[in-house]
């Protein structure tokens, strides 16, 4: 059994050796494929976990109409309550509101000055994907301030929207590319394989020796291609996380990043590459070989 | 012991497209032991036929066995068990030009799981069998067409097959070298081992005086026993 692994692993190790040039290609476009999968994947995921801690600071302000009444109020953050999206309604009484303000500053800038403040909302939502449509419905209630209505921090709600829905397009679309550009290379690099050891396939098929025996070597050549690519691009993003979290993330509000997962992440890349260069070199060799 | 033929076809037919015949209601009998050459022109269906046997080419009808064994029942995943069944020698050697003469036939029996062990045994014994032992070290470009012929038919015995195949096996050789080929393959028939040749090299079929079967489009026109020692 052992002699039979040793003559089949010889055989793919041969066709690798013989096709130096493909495999350098192949290898690097599955690590740079991986690399950028993973790299979006785990963004991604930090970034949804970083919209959702930020959720509760992307508070939304809601203004009443000069002189609702306390009725008008209770009615009021009722209806916003339930609206979907929203997870706490605190009142800010008008009186109050002004007070904190009259407490900023000196006694004479504000003696004297009518409270201005209308009653308002502080609005915590429970899904900042839905700040919009809240924002939307909460405007489209009686009795709030047509001019004011609604205020909240749009801009960096969308910011992290459409970095999201960028890193979605760049998986998608460049990532997509990648794969099918390493799947070429990958199914190029085995045919090369195929074709340099032709005359060994053919002396194995007139011998009698059997599919397995052929093909095999192959489909380990497509698997090796895909694992040590899995493994580059875990060392690649590995690096990655921490050359960016050494000289940018430090500067910023949100340093520290978790530690990159290395071991599942070697784990994960590592399989998903393996069974891509299988399947990659699978279909490479559906093209009959004849003695 | 049975009576039943170790080859046979019965009216064979082989379409290639565009209305070409291969073979055209072949029917014939190949016993145990015999030693028989095919002949006929260039095109004439002796590749086709061997190619039948070896099941590189599948018939379009009729009935091809080998040792009672419906050829046609092989698929691509079972054929290497009917190719083990026999021996094949093709026209241009198929010798592994970076490889030596023993590392040719090692190659071959490690390919149908010989272990490591069963290759240093037998390699050498084969080599003797056929004559090229003296040139074990050598790489196929340093020996002459005969000895690379002689490689390719040792090769063909790793498997101890009872039927050997042997496509122009003469075909690039001089006469020297070819008598010296055909006299190995007599030597092989006379242990008892089946010979089947594709040859348009009269000379030495005349010789050898064995059965001929002629073909001529695809079809049999002539089918001569071998002639009484």
């Amino acid at each position: 059994m052992l002699d039979r692994i040793s003559f089949i692993l010889g055989e793919a190790f041969e066709a690798i050796r013989r096709n130096l040039t493909m495999t350098y290609a192949a290898i690097a476009t599955v690590a740079l494929t991986l690399f950028l999968f993973g790299g979006v994947g785990y963004s991604y995921f930090h970034l949804n976990k970083l919209s959702e801690s930020l959720t509760g600071k992307f508070e939304m302000r809601a203004y009443m109409v000069d002189g609702a009444k306390i009725p008008q109020v209770q009615a009021t953050a009722k209806a916003i309550r339930e609206i979907p999206g929203v997870a706490v309604v605190n009142w800010i009484p008008k009186d109050r509101a002004w007070e904190r303000e009259k407490a900023k500053y000196k006694p004479e800038v504000t003696d004297g000055i009518e409270n201005p403040l209308p009653e308002a909302f502080k609005i915590i939502l429970s899904d900042l994907k839905k700040a919009d449509s809240v924002a939307a419905s909460v405007r489209a209630l009686p009795n709030l301030d047509p001019e004011r209505g609604v205020e909240y921090l749009r801009d960096e709600q969308r910011l992290l929207e459409q970095t999201r829905s960028f890193l979605n397009w760049l998986a998608t679309g460049l990532g997509g590319l990648l794969l099918l550009t390493s799947g070429i290379l990958i199914y190029n690099a085995i045919r090369l394989a195929v074709f340099s050891r032709r005359r060994e396939a053919r002396v194995m098929m007139l011998v009698g020796a059997s599919r397995f025996s052929v093909r095999v070597p192959y489909l380990i050549e497509g698997f090796i291609y895909g694992t040590v690519g899995g493994v580059l691009a875990t060392g690649m993003l590995y690096a990655a996380q921490r050359a960016i979290e050494s000289r940018l993330l430090d500067q910023t509000a949100f340093a520290g990043l978790p530690p990159f997962p290395i071991l599942p992440g070697l784990g994960l890349l590592s399989i998903v590459g393996a069974v891509y260069g299988l399947v990659c070199s699978y279909i490479a060799i559906l093209v009959p070989m004849k003695p | 012991m049975t009576d039943r033929p170790y080859v046979e076809f019965r009216d064979v037919h082989v379409s290639y497209p565009g209305q070409v015949q291969g073979l055209d209601g072949v029917t014939l009998q190949i016993g145990r032991g015999e030693f028989v050459f095919i002949v006929g022109r260039t095109g004439a269906g002796k590749s086709t036929l061997i190619k039948v046997l070896t099941r590189e080419v599948r018939h379009t009808s009729g009935e091809v066995r080998i040792d009672g064994q419906e050829v046609g029942d092989y698929n691509d995943r079972t054929v290497f068990r009917l190719r083990r069944q026999m021996g094949i020698v093709p026209q241009d050697f198929a010798l592994l030009p970076n490889k030596r003469v023993w590392e040719n036939v090692a190659y071959a029996m490690r390919a149908v799981g010989h272990t490591k062990r069963e290759v240093r045994r037998e390699v050498p014994a084969i080599l003797e069998q056929v004559q090229i032992a003296h040139r074990a070290d050598a790489l196929p470009h340093q020996l002459s067409g005969g000895e690379q012929q002689r490689v390719a038919i040792g090769r063909a015995l790793i498997n101890k097959p009872p039927l050997l195949i042997a496509d122009e096996p003469t075909g690039n050789l001089d006469p020297d070298h070819s008598a010296e080929v055909m006299d190995l393959l007599v030597k092989l028939n006379l242990e008892g081992m089946t010979i089947l040749i594709a040859s348009h090299d009269m000379p030495v079929v005349e010789r050898y005086g064995r059965r001929v079967i002629r073909l001529d489009h695809g079809k049999i026109v002539e089918d001569s026993l071998a002639r009484p020692d």
